[in-house]
């Protein structure tokens, strides 16, 4: 019986110190690409993109929750940053990382989402045409030309073929560009008769330094997705830390939140279950 | 067997038609130069340096100091040499204006309007003139006759008779311009090239303004540019290939005279933190060099 018993509670003491050590990093790492973060915004847009995350990270030491964040600025290096599993989670648009999951070993939950300066927690794509253009209506697109983004940039691109299925718009030729200003710029010259941008393009993005909002006219927005969310890796993290995490996060968030978050900085997550992650995760 | 060896010999073929012959050979003037406006290479190779508060200095293409002259201009922004080796120092003159930032009031400096001088190799100067028509003068060139400017607060590039002055054409459709940067360079067979950031492109125009040849997109591949806004410089080689530079995080690449084919420059440290300018010049040994232009010193990089 002594034996047993013995045997047991090494194996408990053993089976826990194994779940500690997997499971509970002191740390977590996360990797970071966010559009209001001056760390990972171009400089023309400093002026809206002037958030910064230390006071809050002090805050959150403070409740026992130490995260070291990792900026890229470049999304293309976060996401080899994701596939090289050094990461325990990642502050971002929620689709860049839960598309790779599956390649990148890990399984993401989005713990909570993050507001813009608006306190706005919401990411769609717009169509847009020159303001002067005699396309009036989504319908009228069918037979167009039309540009819209890459496949990592969920709000214009599957929410857009979506919405053309939706619609049975047919447009004659559906291109793609990777940034909002490429897709802009192919609507100045002429080489488009619509694009779908980004719903912060015009005010967010390096497009503000050269294309005037008033230039365009808005037709439609693709459906509403989270704007960005923070998402751990289950894989690497616990349950009972994430939930730690969570609390902290809305605790801390609200009315008032550190002013450099720039809103009122966390959200729980808004349920989002986007239908291309069981096809092409 | 056969297709380990395949695979094996088409992974080092990849690797070295990724990988450029170049190295990076020295940093120049460290400790010696300031906030860095512009490069500029003279006929005989002489690389010059072109400080925001006026100083221009010179090195030979070992890096070692050739000397330096103060032009005695403020807000110096812009540097050309022409083929006869004489200095051409562009000042952007301000105005200081207040505007209302939320609740307090500010200062900022408005461009209204571009002066240069002509020096020559030693400094002594010849001429000064002021360019009405333009606002700012972010990068200049001397180019078969003509002197071409980048006005960044038109968002203009604008060519002049280099004798009087007169403008003779500009280009301002299809510029995507950000971040504060507009650069260019001299081209084959009298163009000029533009780092067109904003619409991730390089393009070439003509001396009348017209666009002969452009390449680029925003992309994951080494062909295309990446970050916010790429590339912010272009430099031609003398056997006609191309340079571009990327900032943030730095690329250097090398393409081929079509614009394909890029080869990264390995071991090129990060040259700026964001979204900053990065000067750049070859010589017509093919050397390269870059800029970086809060740190104060010249990158080399050469074959």
């Amino acid at each position: 019986m002594f034996k047993i018993s013995f045997s047991l509670a090494a194996g408990l003491i053993l089976l826990s110190g194994c779940a500690h050590h997997r499971a509970e990093p002191r740390t977590l790492k996360i990797a970071v690409n966010e559009i209001y973060c001056t760390e990972t915004a171009c400089a023309c847009v400093h002026d809206v993109a002037s958030r910064s995350y230390d006071p809050f990270l002090n805050q959150l030491a403070e409740t026992g929750i130490q995260l070291e964040f990792t900026y890229f600025i470049e999304p293309y290096q976060l996401e080899e940053a994701l596939l090289s599993g050094q990461y325990d989670g990642v502050l971002s648009k929620p689709w860049l990382a839960l598309r790779l999951q599956e390649s990148a070993g890990a399984d993401f939950e989005r713990v909570a989402d993050l507001l813009d300066p608006g306190n706005n927690g919401w990411l769609s794509g717009i169509v847009i045409v020159p303001a002067d253009s005699a396309i009036q209506s989504l319908e009228e697109l069918t037979g167009k030309r039309v540009v819209i983004g890459e496949a990592e940039s969920y709000e214009k691109h599957q929410a857009a073929l979506r919405l053309f299925e939706t619609r049975k718009i047919k447009p004659t030729g559906i291109e793609t560009r990777a940034s909002c200003g490429e897709n802009i710029g192919e609507l100045l010259d002429g080489h488009a008769d619509a694009a779908v941008i980004s719903d912060y393009a015009l005010s967010a993005d390096c497009a503000v330094d050269f294309a005037n909002p008033e230039d365009f006219r808005t037709l439609e927005h693709t459906e509403k997705i989270p704007l960005t969310s923070l998402m751990i890796n289950r894989n690497k993290v616990s349950g009972r830390q994430v939930q730690q995490l969570k609390k902290s996060l809305l605790t801390l968030s609200g009315n008032p939140a550190d002013e450099a978050l720039l809103s009122k900085g966390f959200i729980a997550p808004v349920p989002w279950n986007p239908p291309e992650l069981k096809e092409t995760p | 067997m056969k297709f380990v060896y395949a695979a094996f010999s088409l992974i080092l073929w990849t690797a070295a038609s990724q990988a450029s012959e170049y190295k990076v050979e020295k940093q120049i003037g460290r400790g010696n130069l300031g906030q860095i406006s512009q490069l500029a290479v003279s006929p005989d190779d002489t690389l010059l340096v072109l400080d925001n508060n006026g100083k221009v200095s010179r090195f030979k293409a070992d890096g070692s100091a050739a000397g330096s002259f103060e032009s005695g201009m403020v807000n110096t922004t812009a540097l050309a040499v022409s083929d006869d080796g004489l200095i051409y120092v562009f000042s952007t003159l301000s105005e200081t204006k207040k505007v209302k930032s939320g609740a307090r009031m500010r200062e900022i400096q408005i461009p209204v309007g571009v002066e240069y001088s002509v020096f020559d190799a030693a400094g002594n100067k010849q001429l000064t003139r002021k360019l009405d028509q333009l606002k700012s003068a972010k990068t200049a060139k001397i180019v078969n006759g003509s002197l071409v400017v980048a006005d960044l607060s038109a968002k203009t590039l604008v060519f002049h008779d280099l004798k009087t002055g007169k403008e003779t054409a500009r280009v301002k459709k299809g510029l995507r311009l950000c971040c504060g940067i507009f650069d260019f360079c001299a081209a084959p067979d009298h163009t000029v090239a533009v780092s067109n950031l904003g619409a991730f492109k390089v393009q070439r125009f003509n001396m009348d303004g017209e666009l002969v040849m452009e390449f680029g997109k925003r992309g994951r591949e080494l062909n295309d540019f990446q970050g916010c806004c790429n590339p912010v410089s272009t430099a031609y080689l003398p056997d006609g290939c191309i340079l571009t530079v990327e900032k943030d995080p730095t690329r250097i690449k090398v393409y081929d005279a079509n614009g394909e084919n890029a080869k990264q420059i390995d071991g090129v440290e990060e040259l700026v933190k964001g979204c900053s300018f990065i000067p750049s010049a070859t010589d017509s040994q093919g050397n390269i060099y870059l800029a970086a232009n809060t740190k104060g010193y010249v990158v080399k990089c050469s074959k």
